[in-house]
């Protein structure tokens, strides 16, 4: 955008100064400079000539010292009627008009006037125009006027420009928003309030207009004087709030305190605690947009606090949320209700999504074992993504002990042929971690030969691969002659690749002995 | 050696960047898109069913069972735009059609509004205006009148007659247009007494419209606070009292009049003075409140500030003319000392007000005194300086005071003073000659720059 201000500057200035008045005909298609086609768009969406053509704009010329203000104001009006709002205040003419300019003139149709080739008489009133609604004010409006009893000589009296001036200065330009919340405080304060939600929608009007003036200081103040003025009547009041606090309204806000803030400003503060749970929710996702950036740390302070009044909003947005933003909830929930937050974890485990498992398992492992957790860690270990498998494996195994070796078991038993060979190796540590008596057994069940017969001696080594990677991961945290005699076994008998790590253990394992 | 410059320019740049943004964003809160939106829907199915039921008249006869579903939309049109607009204005003018001064759109029916423009000029006709809606009956009078052929001698005339005589009511049919172009001076544009004519009929329907319960559009009344700002004050017809004038709509004109010359006195911009005729326009507008109320009890004085910056609530949007409009119609009749001070639009309305009503309506005083009474309360109910501003323009003998000259003539004041040294001698109208007979309409105004005494009169003897 910026570029293409400048392009519009530097183009005109250089046409200006370098040929001196420019004059543009304005037809449908195109913008003509004499016999010159200077600007041609046949497609009516993208056409600024049409668009000026169909506003009634018929020329526009440009004197050699137009400014670069009036260009600028220039575009701004055009802009304006290109892209297609549509104002009840102001037409083409009358925003031209407003603009004063010395250096532009644009010749623009400003209405139709009677053009009458065949004149024709009067008609009677009753022909001319029929019966309709008609009102008056009721008699003697505005009447009878107070006393006036006695007079002053008129003479002409000069008034100074700095008085002129000061008097200027109470409808300037930066005076329009302090004037738009007199008006609203006022309204407020006239006797009528059946008309009540007429006034609270213009002071939301009002507020849209401080959201694009910037003015973060006076939306605050807005707040406060509808919160005065229905002092009374709280409903009316945590009503008018809870539209009133919309997203951009705290955007801007939260714009105005530093990232660093420890301490909510206490008109925010009262402001926030007086804003229903629609409000929290809206601070809930300013919080999720924003990530790890550089006002999280506030946000989440805000958040934190708004959860005083309503601690079931965060269970209740966690409950439908996913990815990022349901982590953010879930480390929210910890902070306001640290039971609450262990249940959602536990109920995130059945989550399909990596991120949340996650952080449902970082939870549970900060958490005392129970049945639950255990519940909880289970439905991780069978998680769909193995990054969480990965992560849940030994904790499980650590938490869980020879409880949970049998859950392990399985889990290695109805996965094995799709376990990756980083998934079985943690599997085998977690068996060997969580009993390793039964681990040992389980191992040897699954390497050593089924019985004496001629299978037995044909079928040195019956377990499929993925088990003896299990098992060679596992027996590799095991001390002791029978891990140590399985391990020789998948040293000899093992498959291909996992003889040589085999035998690299038990020769480890000899080392660490003779040492020993 | 560039760098100050550069960073010079992309301020500027980043300051334009803003001020483009700023822009557009006011005006997008300023818009009431639905509205906008219903109103552009109706206009255009208004145009193409008239421009589709006139082109039907062509095959079958307007009481044909297949105009049955056409004419029935064409009510129901007319009913919605009227619960709007009050007024429905349909003007077709070169291959444009126009309802309430929104162009219709033809799209893919541009022929359909070009034939609707073509019928009504074969009975030299521009437009159509509704004041009311028109009921089936009504509807297949008009398209029947309308597509029958035109008579040879006044044909917009006699088919108003036909219409009349058939008992349709509540329509007006219009001469026709051509576009006038914004620095045109046309002699229609140019008459002040068109214009006063047009500000009166425009202050009446605003108040019209607000009292039926409709959204204020202010946008007539800008055009008009427009073109009165380009004209020039001491113009005799424009502070004549026309004899069709409602009182009311005559107050809104001439408070708007009297604003102006206080804002033009201040050097207000251009922008500002826009917002300040407009206020005027509808500064009373509170009285039609209740105008519509059964009971026939109006509102009181003391109600009608604050009932018409409510009735301003009903458009919707911001707008800071609108939010200005607010804030001067509550406070346009508190004192200017009052422990809430009133702004400046609200300060010049009630000094521009209270004149009008002392020197016009009150009937007991004349221009002069009421300028002079007034000026005692200086510093309390009014601004003393905008009441000074009000005098300067006005000058000591204000339009309307009646003077008798030494000679013995009668004269009217005809318009604001024209500058400093002229502040004791207006320009006047001759009413009686120095025998006391009436003066010839056609006689020039009488500059009393010369210095003759004056005699102030209350009336004409």
């Amino acid at each position: 955008m910026r570029t293409l201000i400048a392009d519009y500057r530097e183009r005109f200035r250089a046409v200006l100064d370098g040929f001196g008045p420019l004059v543009l005909d304005v037809h449908p298609y195109e913008l003509t400079l004499g016999r010159e086609v200077a600007y041609v768009e046949k497609d009516r969406e993208r056409s600024l000539s049409f668009r000026l053509f169909r506003d009634g704009v018929r020329k526009v010329a440009f004197a050699a010292e137009t400014t670069w203000d009036e260009l600028l104001r220039l575009l701004q009006i055009l802009s304006i009627r290109y892209t297609g709002v549509r104002q009840q205040e102001d037409d083409l003419v009358t925003l031209l008009r407003k603009a004063g300019f010395d250096g532009i003139h644009v010749a623009a149709i400003e209405g139709f006037v009677p053009e009458e080739e065949l004149k024709e008489s009067p008609l009677d009133a009753g022909v001319l125009r029929g019966t309709r609604e008609h009102y008056d004010p009721p008699p003697q409006w505005d009447l009878p006027l107070p006393l006036f009893p006695e007079a002053a000589p008129l003479r002409y009296r000069p008034v100074g420009p700095e008085l002129l001036a000061r008097l200027r200065a109470e409808e300037a330009d930066e005076t329009v928003p302090k004037h738009a919340l007199r008006a609203v405080g006022e309204l407020l304060q006239a006797p009528a309030k059946h008309d009540l939600q007429a006034v609270l929608a213009f002071a939301l009007e009002v507020r849209e207009y401080l959201l694009v003036e910037q003015r973060s200081d006076l939306l605050v103040e807005l707040a406060r004087l509808v919160r005065s003025a229905l002092a009374e009547t709280p409903e009316a009041t945590a009503a008018f709030l809870e539209t009133w606090f919309d997203a951009r309204t705290l955007r801007a806000l939260l714009s105005t305190l530093h990232p660093d803030e420890t301490e909510v400003p206490p008109h925010l503060a009262d402001l926030l605690d007086a804003a229903p749970g629609a409000t929290l929710d809206r601070m809930i996702d300013l919080l999720t947009e924003e990530g790890d950036g550089a006002r999280a740390p506030l946000l989440r302070r805000l958040v934190v606090r708004g959860c005083r009044h309503a601690p079931q909003t965060l269970a209740a947005r966690l409950h439908g949320a996913a990815g990022p933003p349901a982590v953010v909830l879930l480390r929210l929930l910890a902070e306001v209700d640290p039971s609450a937050a262990l249940h959602a974890a536990v109920a995130a485990t059945k989550a399909d999504d990596a991120v949340l498992q996650g952080e449902a398992l970082r939870h549970l492992e900060a958490t005392a074992f129970t049945p639950e957790i255990a519940r909880g860690l289970h439905h991780l270990v069978e998680s769909h993504h193995e990054a969480v498998r990965l992560a849940a494996l030994p904790v499980m195994a650590a938490r869980g002990g020879p409880r949970v070796f049998p859950a392990l078991r399985a889990h290695v038993e109805k996965r094995a042929a799709r376990l990756s060979a980083a998934e079985a190796a943690a599997a085998g540590e977690a068996l060997a971690r969580s009993s390793s008596r039964s681990a040992l057994e389980t191992f040897g069940e699954w390497l050593r030969p089924k019985g004496g017969g001629l299978l037995g001696k044909l079928v040195k080594m019956p377990a499929a691969p993925p088990f003896q990677r299990v098992a060679l991961a596992g027996l590799r945290g095991l001390v002791g002659a029978d891990a140590d005699a399985l391990l020789a076994l998948l040293a000899e008998h093992g498959e291909a690749a996992l003889r040589p790590e085999a035998a690299a253990a038990l020769a480890a394992r000899s080392r660490g002995g003779a040492r020993g | 050696m560039d760098e100050p410059r550069d960073a010079g320019m992309t301020d500027d740049l980043s300051r334009a960047q803003e001020a483009l943004a700023r822009a557009l964003g006011r005006a997008r809160i300023g818009e009431d898109r639905a509205l906008a939106n219903q109103v552009r829907e109706l206009g255009e199915r208004l145009a193409h069913l008239l421009s589709g039921l006139l082109r039907m008249t062509r095959l079958h006869s307007p009481d044909n069972s297949a105009f049955n579903k056409p004419v029935e939309d064409l009510h129901t049109t007319l009913v919605q735009l009227n619960e709007l607009l009050g007024s429905v204005h349909l003007v077709a003018v070169e291959d444009q059609v126009y309802v309430n001064d929104i162009r219709i759109r033809a799209g893919e029916k541009a022929s359909s509004l070009r034939e609707l423009g073509a019928e009504l000029q074969r009975h030299n006709a521009g437009g159509i205006t509704f004041h009311l809606p028109l009921d089936g009956p009504a509807i297949r009078a008009l398209i029947g009148a309308l597509g029958s052929a035109p008579a040879p001698k006044e044909p917009r005339n006699t088919l108003a007659r036909a219409l009349h005589a058939a008992g349709v009511s509540g329509l007006e049919l219009q001469g026709r247009f051509r576009f006038r172009m914004a620095s045109e001076e046309t002699e229609e544009a140019s008459d002040p007494r068109d214009f006063v004519s047009r500000a009166l009929a425009a202050a009446d329907e605003a108040f019209q419209n607000l009292a039926a319960g409709r959204v204020p559009n202010p946008l007539p009344l800008r055009r008009l606070v427009t073109e009165l700002l380009e004209r020039a004050t001491a113009v005799e017809e424009l502070w004549a009292e026309p004899a069709e004038a409602t009182p009311y709509a005559l107050h809104q004109l001439r408070v708007a009049q009297l604003s102006l010359l206080v804002g033009r006195e201040l050097a207000l911009p251009q922008s500002v003075l826009q917002d300040l005729g407009v206020c005027a326009f509808y500064h009373d507008c509170g009285y039609a409140a209740g105008a519509a109320a059964s009971d026939g009890v109006g509102v009181s004085f003391e109600r009608h500030a604050g009932a018409g910056a409510r009735l301003m609530l009903r458009q919707r949007g911001f707008h800071e003319a609108k939010m200005r409009r607010v804030l001067a119609i509550l406070q346009h009749h508190r004192d200017a000392n009052d422990r809430l001070r009133p702004g400046l639009f609200g300060r010049i309305l009630r000094v521009a007000e209270d004149y009008d009503t002392l020197s016009r309506r009150s009937g007991k005083l004349s221009p002069t005194i009421a300028l002079a009474v007034m000026l005692k309360w200086a510093g309390t109910r009014y601004d003393a300086v905008l009441l000074q501003l009000l005098v300067n323009a006005l000058g000591a003998y204000p339009p309307g005071a009646l003077l008798r000259l030494e000679d013995g003539r009668i004269v009217r004041s005809a318009a604001p003073a024209r500058s400093p040294e002229t502040f004791a001698h207006p320009l006047a109208r001759c009413l009686r000659l120095a025998d006391g007979s009436p003066a010839p309409a056609d006689l020039p105004l009488v500059d009393l720059r010369g210095g003759e005494k004056v005699q102030l009169l209350r009336g004409l003897p």
